[in-house]
């Protein structure tokens, strides 16, 4: 099912929506969960590409959960990598796995900045497939077959609490707005968990989610003068939680965090003139916020009673696209990256390439994970979940070849740092989203109702 | 002037009220500062027992400053100990040197765990006074006799701002409430910043007022499986504040905090079942907060712009008696507070200082007051620049709401304090320092 229609009064954005099926039927729910580790060898080190790493300080890995209810299976999917470039390749290598819809996968990054990049491509040049992509890819399908493997009969519930390890960081430092500390900007504490567990109630699966950059230990040189290969925030909580539920899969997935860091970062202080990198000693950083984050996590688990063993699955597919712009200088010359900076007055936004954004949402029974191919401002987060029928939703956000952040209408008018380049025009994306969301919603809404008749 | 009165409805409180003058005058302001080191030296290690320390890791310091208008002085002190609770002949001391009333001195440790034990509570620990007390007897009083004698012409102004580094530590694990981490429980994230500068506006003293217990290092092993001295969350804070402004002196005190601990510590969740050491990387997760708390610190300094150079000092002094009670039986390791049987004991006098430069209310409690009573002061004072600090000599008690002794909370366990006194005793003292001040202000404004 295709269709097309114009959005939101004056502001132009088009949306496509495509789901897998019409209708669905309910049906005993399996469940099964792995996790394989991205192993780089030895050899590969020192890496360099955006920073350089000396070696692994923790394993990595590719984490998988499959859910079948006899009529249809879908995937989640999370990778501890930064960014998932050529995202399109490792979804149909998925999708081929498991024999489903690539509509059925939610496939994401953790946005882990502690990790290898896909791309050796630099900016504004066509991307190039390093090494650790086949790495990536292989592990992924090792995950995805093996979660496929052990399904067992299975329950599913839904749960939220709050953990204070996010903070805003669009702090105004001199003049203009950079990455730091606002504490009380827009932040959304929200833990919303998703359990699989057998039917005598042991976890097989966490899924995850929650609003924060994984970047702890950027930048943070731990070893030789050089940064290393961790999992950080999310790997850590995802460690934490796997320790309290041996055998269990934890998946850590981001939220809208475009604009959420760590409350304390390694490398303190970003941006402002007194950045200090705390080295090896950062790790107890990380630790305590993983502990705390990831006590939560098991906190939530613990208190879901709702659960449910038959089922609906459902995925659904949109691409919402909305105006782009760009910028020039006003002599008319191109822009180039060395340009950009703070209020860099010689430049002007004018019209660019029109910017697609992909969408997926899957549902289980009334849990909907609305996963989007972007790094959502919170703000846009929120009023996601604000305009969703459902209550039990999560929101993944850096699926496959995301398009970067996705700023509220707040953040382009301070303007965020990450507002200010940005190649969307204000005003478009965040309703633009939440409607594209609901409108998949009010799709599936008839087939659950049928389905559970 | 001296008052007594029954107070607290039902609960009897009887306040002692007894301040150094019923007039003052406004003068021209000078202030002196001094910060002296009170690190124990070499010879003393190894301290003795309890305070198994294998090395120093930072200095600590006694910090002093001195305000002065020409006919009145005001000495405010903090010193980077946990262990000063019995010691206010210091106190005398400071007084005669500078020929001042004790009302006129507020010295509040601050309250670092990880320094040297000195003495507890009175009544409670009764042990002769080690070798360390000589160091920081002597520093203290070093310190203030040098502000002293560096009073420099000086404006005084005020600020208040927040910093997230506290949290609420009454958590319920299992079935009872431990020292934990509650962060949705009662919390004030008030810095509150007394500023002095010179007449071009450098600061002399920064004075500030926070909510959290310097406990991030406390119990973490840190050097050869051992705990290393170190003045914690408020010397590492004063220092970066030192730092921002060369050659002033930051003074930092503990506020209302006998519920706050820091937002992480190195020994991670001291009473849950997984409780964790970070060791040395405890550091980096100290150093981050103090970075954070200090920024703060600095950024209300930077913005405080109403600095007067004629000022009103003025100290009183107050004692609130309340009922006390006692265990029925002795404390015994692993009985939960929710099961200690308690019953009638003497009463418990809870000493109060009041020092006034103009309208800032400096407050103080020789306890360790719970965060509520803190915000309470601040609600029904009669100055809108008044802070609260703790941590006086002669404390007698953790000074709790009546809430926390519902829940119960960990520090509720064997309280000499029966509920219901001290908090409206407390607040009350307060206000009646405060009304007897109005009018002397108000004339000496004039």
């Amino acid at each position: 099912m295709k269709i097309h229609l114009l959005y939101r009064g004056a502001v132009l954005a088009a949306l496509a929506v495509s789901s897998t099926l019409v209708f669905a039927q309910a049906g005993s729910l399996r469940a099964g969960a792995a996790k394989v580790e991205l192993s780089i060898p030895a050899s590969m080190f020192p890496i360099t590409d955006k920073q350089k790493f000396a070696d692994v300080h923790d394993p990595i890995y590719a984490r998988a959960l499959v859910l079948d209810n006899g009529h249809s299976k879908v995937a989640l999917i999370v990778l501890e990598v930064t960014q998932l470039t050529f995202g399109a390749e490792l979804v149909q290598a998925a999708s081929d796995e498991l024999k489903i819809p690539a509509a059925n996968i939610i496939l994401c990054g953790t946005h882990n900045h502690n990790s290898p990049s896909l791309n050796g491509g630099g900016f504004g040049q066509a991307p190039t497939k390093l090494p650790f992509f086949d790495i990536v890819k292989k592990s992924m399908i090792e995950a995805a077959r093996q979660a496929n493997a052990n399904l067992q009969p299975a329950r599913i519930g839904f749960g939220t609490g709050k953990a204070y390890v996010n903070t805003n960081r669009d702090q105004k430092i001199g003049d203009a707005y950079h990455m730091g500390y606002a504490p009380e900007g827009p932040s959304d504490k929200t833990v919303a968990v998703i359990s699989v567990t057998k039917p005598t109630g042991e976890p097989i699966a966490i899924y995850a989610n929650y609003p924060v950059h994984s970047v702890v230990m950027f930048l943070s040189k731990t070893k030789d003068g050089m940064t290393e290969v961790t999992s950080d925030l999310a790997g850590w909580t995802s460690n934490y939680v796997e320790a309290h539920f041996p055998g269990a899969v934890g998946l850590f997935t981001m939220g809208p965090a475009g604009d959420q860091n760590p409350l304390f970062m390694s490398t303190y202080n970003q941006d402002a003139p007194d950045v200090h990198d705390e080295g090896t000693a950062g790790w107890g950083i990380l630790d305590v916020l993983s502990r705390r984050l990831g006590e939560e996590v098991v906190r939530v688990t613990r208190n879901i009673q709702n659960t449910q063993d038959k089922v609906v699955l459902w995925g659904g597919q949109a691409t919402v696209t909305c105006p782009g712009r760009k910028f020039v200088p006003i002599g008319g010359q191109p822009a180039q990256p060395a340009q950009r900076g703070p209020n860099n007055a010689p430049m002007q936004a004018v019209d660019g390439d029109p910017v697609n954004i992909n969408i997926g949402l899957l549902m289980i029974n009334d849990i909907a994970i609305a996963g989007a191919a972007a790094e959502l401002f919170n703000d846009v987060g929120q009023q996601i979940k604000r305009e969703s029928i459902f209550d039990h939703i999560v929101i993944p956000t850096l699926l496959p070849d995301d398009v970067g952040y996705v700023p509220s209408d707040l953040a382009f008018t301070l303007p965020s740092q990450m507002a200010a380049r940005n190649r969307l025009k204000p005003g478009c994306a965040a309703p633009a989203l939440a409607g594209a969301f609901n409108k998949l919603e009010k799709e599936y809404l008839p087939i659950y109702q049928a389905a559970t008749k | 002037m001296n008052a007594k009165l029954l107070d607290c409805g039902a609960a009897l409180a009887v306040l002692v009220l007894s301040s150094a003058l019923v007039s003052a005058q406004a003068g021209p302001l000078r202030a002196g500062v001094a910060k002296v080191d009170i690190t124990p030296p070499k010879d003393l290690f190894p301290l003795p027992k309890g305070d198994d320390y294998i090395d120093v890791h930072d200095p600590l310091f006694a910090r002093a400053l001195v305000l002065d208008n020409g006919s009145a002085k005001v000495v405010l002190i903090s010193v980077d100990s946990n262990g000063i609770a019995s010691s206010s002949e210091i106190v005398q001391t400071i007084a005669s040197e500078l020929k001042i009333p004790a009302a006129n001195i507020i010295l509040t440790e601050t309250r670092a765990h990880n320094t040297p034990t000195v003495q507890g509570f009175p009544d409670v620990d009764i042990m002769p006074r080690p070798p360390y007390f000589e160091v920081l007897q002597k520093g203290i009083v070093e310190a203030a006799r040098q502000a002293n004698a560096n009073l420099q012409p000086a404006r005084v102004g005020f600020g208040a701002g927040k910093a997230y580094v506290n949290t609420n530590r009454d958590q319920k694990i299992g079935d009872h409430y431990g020292m934990g981490y509650n962060p949705d429980g009662p919390s004030d994230k008030t810095v509150a910043v007394l500023l002095v500068t010179k007449p071009t506006g450098e600061p002399i003293a920064v004075y500030s007022s926070y909510a959290v217990h310097p406990v991030l290092m406390f119990r973490a092993k840190t050097k050869d499986g051992k705990a290393e001295i170190t003045a914690d969350l408020a010397g590492a804070t004063s220092q970066y504040v030192e730092e921002h402004f060369p050659g002033a002196v930051a003074l930092w005190t503990m506020g209302a905090a006998g519920d706050q601990n820091p937002l992480f510590m190195a020994d991670y969740n001291q009473d849950s079942p997984d409780v964790v050491d970070e060791g040395s990387g405890g550091w980096a997760i100290l150093d981050v907060q103090a970075r954070r708390l200090g920024e703060e610190i600095v950024r209300v300094t930077k913005t405080i712009q109403n600095t007067s150079s004629s000022a009103v000092l003025w100290g009183a002094q107050a004692t609130v008696t309340c009922p006390g009670q006692k265990r029925a039986e002795p404390a015994q390791p692993g009985v939960r507070s929710a099961n200690v049987k308690m019953v009638d004991g003497d009463p418990v006098d809870i000493y109060l200082s009041l020092v006034m430069i103009n309208d800032i209310a400096v407050a103080a409690v020789a306890g360790d007051v719970f965060t509520e009573i803190g915000e309470h002061l601040k609600r029904d004072s009669l100055f809108d620049r008044t802070f609260m600090v703790t941590t006086m000599p002669n404390e007698t008690a953790s000074i709790l709401t009546d809430k926390a002794y519902l829940l119960p909370s960990q520090n509720a366990a064997g309280n000499r304090l029966k509920p219901g006194c001290a908090e409206p005793a407390l607040i009350d003292g307060f206000l009646k320092m405060e009304k007897s001040y109005l009018p002397v202000w108000q004339a000496a404004a004039r």
